[in-house]
Parts: C-alpha cells; sequence; structure tokens
C-alpha cells in the first residue's frame, strides 16, 4: 500500500470514524505514523483551549441597533443626500478618469481612485449597500 | 404571538426580510454563542468579538429580503463572520492586547495559582502561534479544531476548493507543531468569557 496522503491523515485525525485499512496502515508504517503525529500534536494542544461564555446575550443590543440604523436612515434624509451626493461625484470622476486616460475605467475604480470604495456595493466593508436598502424602506 | 423556535434558520431569515423583528432576535438567539467563540478566537478579543457578531446579525438583517435559500444558513452567516474576522485581523496588530485581555480573562476563572500560570502560559502559547498563522490560516484551523466544520463545510464558508482548503490545514497545523512543541502534554484549561460586566 501506498503510504497516506496528508488528507487522508488530516481525515484521521479530525474524525472519530476511522478506516480500518488506514489504520493498520498507519500502526505499521513509521514513516506514515511521524507524519500523522506532526499534525495531532498541533490538534491536541490546542483542544485544551475551551471557553465558556455563559452570560453574554447580544438579542437586545442587535435589535436596538437594527430599530437605530432604520430611524436614522429614515428621520434624516440628508445622510442619504450625501451619501447620493457621494455617488453622483464618484461616477462623474468615474467618465471623467474613463476620458482621460482612453481605457475602460470601472465605477468602482473610479471609486478606489477618490477612496470613495468603501461606498460601492463591492467594497469589502459593504458599509453603503445597507445603508441605501435601509433607506429605501 | 409567533413560535419562532418551530422555524427553520432559513424560514427565519425570510420572515426578517418581511420585517419580522422577533425572527431575527430568534436566530441571534440561536447562533450567538458559536458565532462568539468563532470571533474571539479569531480576533482575540472579547469586545472585537461581539462587535464582529452583532455587525454579521446587523448584515443577516439587511440582506434578508434578497435571501434565496440554496445555501444553508449556517454557511452563509459562518461565512460573514469569517469575512468581518478577516478584516479585522488585516486591520491588524491587535495581537499584543488580545493576548493580555485573554491571559487576565483566563486567570481570573481559575482556582490556584499554580493552574492561573498553566493557563496564562497556554492562552500565551495559542495566542502567539495563532497570531503566527495568516488570516486564512487562522480561520481555517479555528473552523476546523473548534468548529467541528468538515473540509468541504470550511471550504464553502471560505469560498475555496476543498484540496486548497486541505493544503492549508496541512500547512498551518505543521507550523503550529513548531509552535507549540513545548505544550504538547499539559492538562485541559478553560477560559472565562467577559460576563456582564466585561462588556
Ligand atoms: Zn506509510
Amino acid at each position: 500500500m501506498d503510504h497516506l496522503t496528508d488528507n487522508q491523515l488530516l481525515n484521521m485525525m479530525s474524525q472519530s470514524a476511522l478506516d480500518d485499512a488506514l489504520n493498520a496502515h498507519l500502526a505499521d508504517c513509521n514513516e506514515c505514523a511521524q507524519r500523522f503525529q506532526a499534525l495531532k500534536e498541533p490538534w491536541d494542544v490546542l483542544g485544551q483551549w475551551t471557553l465558556d461564555t455563559p452570560e453574554i446575550d447580544l438579542t437586545d443590543q442587535v435589535l436596538s441597533r437594527v430599530a437605530k440604523n432604520r430611524s436614522i436612515y429614515l428621520k434624516q434624509p440628508q445622510a442619504l443626500i450625501r451619501i447620493a451626493a457621494s455617488i453622483i461625484i464618484g461616477v462623474g470622476a468615474g467618465s471623467w478618469l474613463g476620458q482621460s486616460v482612453a481605457r475602460p475605467v470601472s465605477d468602482e475604480q473610479a471609486a478606489e481612485a477618490m477612496y470613495l470604495d468603501v461606498l460601492t456595493l463591492n467594497s469589502s466593508t459593504g458599509w453603503t449597500a445597507p445603508l441605501l436598502e435601509e433607506g429605501q424602506e | 404571538m409567533a413560535t419562532w423556535q418551530v422555524h427553520t434558520d432559513e424560514h427565519l431569515v425570510q420572515k426578517i426580510g418581511k420585517g419580522h423583528t422577533q425572527a431575527l432576535a430568534e436566530l441571534v438567539r440561536r447562533h450567538q454563542q458559536r458565532a462568539l467563540h468563532l470571533a474571539f478566537r479569531s480576533v482575540g478579543d472579547w469586545h472585537l468579538a461581539e462587535d464582529v457578531v452583532q455587525e454579521a446579525f446587523l448584515r443577516v438583517n439587511r440582506a434578508a429580503s434578497k435571501y434565496t435559500p440554496d445555501a444553508k444558513f449556517s454557511t452563509w452567516f459562518y461565512r460573514i463572520v469569517v469575512n468581518l474576522c478577516m478584516d479585522e485581523l488585516r486591520r491588524g496588530q491587535r495581537h499584543s492586547r488580545a493576548t493580555t485581555q485573554a491571559m487576565e480573562e483566563g486567570q481570573s476563572f481559575v482556582e490556584t495559582p499554580v493552574h492561573a500560570q498553566e493557563v496564562a502560559e497556554l492562552q500565551q502559547a495559542v495566542h502567539r502561534a495563532l497570531g503566527q498563522l495568516n488570516e486564512r490560516e487562522r480561520v481555517a484551523v479555528i473552523l476546523h479544531r473548534f468548529e467541528g466544520q468538515s473540509h468541504e463545510q470550511i471550504a464553502e464558508i471560505m469560498e475555496a476548493s476543498v484540496s486548497a482548503v486541505e493544503s492549508l490545514l496541512v500547512r498551518s497545523y505543521r507550523k503550529l507543531r513548531q509552535i507549540l512543541a513545548d505544550f504538547s502534554n499539559k492538562t485541559p484549561k478553560k477560559t472565562q468569557g467577559p460576563g456582564k460586566s466585561g462588556v
């Protein structure tokens, strides 16, 4: 039998149900046993780190933030106006950049160039999409 | 009054999309604990972990109206939490603060000074070890070791192939073995959460 693959060793380490043939190989093959041990040691040490968080309940905080966000963007239309203005500037900048560099520039690239990428839907922060959605409700 | 406990996660998200805030409350109750553990182990700071989890639920709320239940809710939700954690890790430089806080909380839980010292040593070692992995390695190990996720589930959460996840895990455990070599024979330890006073 060929030596066990890393993935087989990984599966043997993390799964309680073990394959008999693989187990038999592991018992007979010193090389595989050492490779298995190399994975098992850190696995066991990490397993000693258990957490206990009995008192944390975020329900009220989440619900109050939901309610607050909704009221802010419904009661303060100027916040939406500022966002809309930023987008108009971003789109304008996009078309201006498109003309000046003579190659296609996406809205995202234009926004990024002006540090407005946080306002785009593809931003890693994703902040603006929810703001706009809240306001449209 | 609706009995939200009987609904599946996926059904609750659809209800949230229709404006039922109590459906969101039920989802929070179901998933906050595991999400907090995942976030704390990733970012190493309870307060930051709470922020991450709250933000994850807010994103669920915002996106609920567009949710289509073709993926399991838990996979989708874990992906949101993991992405927020990785954003925090990239923002970086929190390890020293995280280690200090985790050690203090570990020490507040223990019964004897000897035990306290062992907990502190283990906390420090685990944080230092995880801190030496890049954010993808770290999150993959946390999902694998502590959240009991299969290779396939981790791949789905991290939006990677199964083989890429397996390579990532093997590489990560090998790195961790070198860093954690001195802690292979220690006894089980527990770290306490911040509780009400710490929130
Ligand atoms: Zn072998």
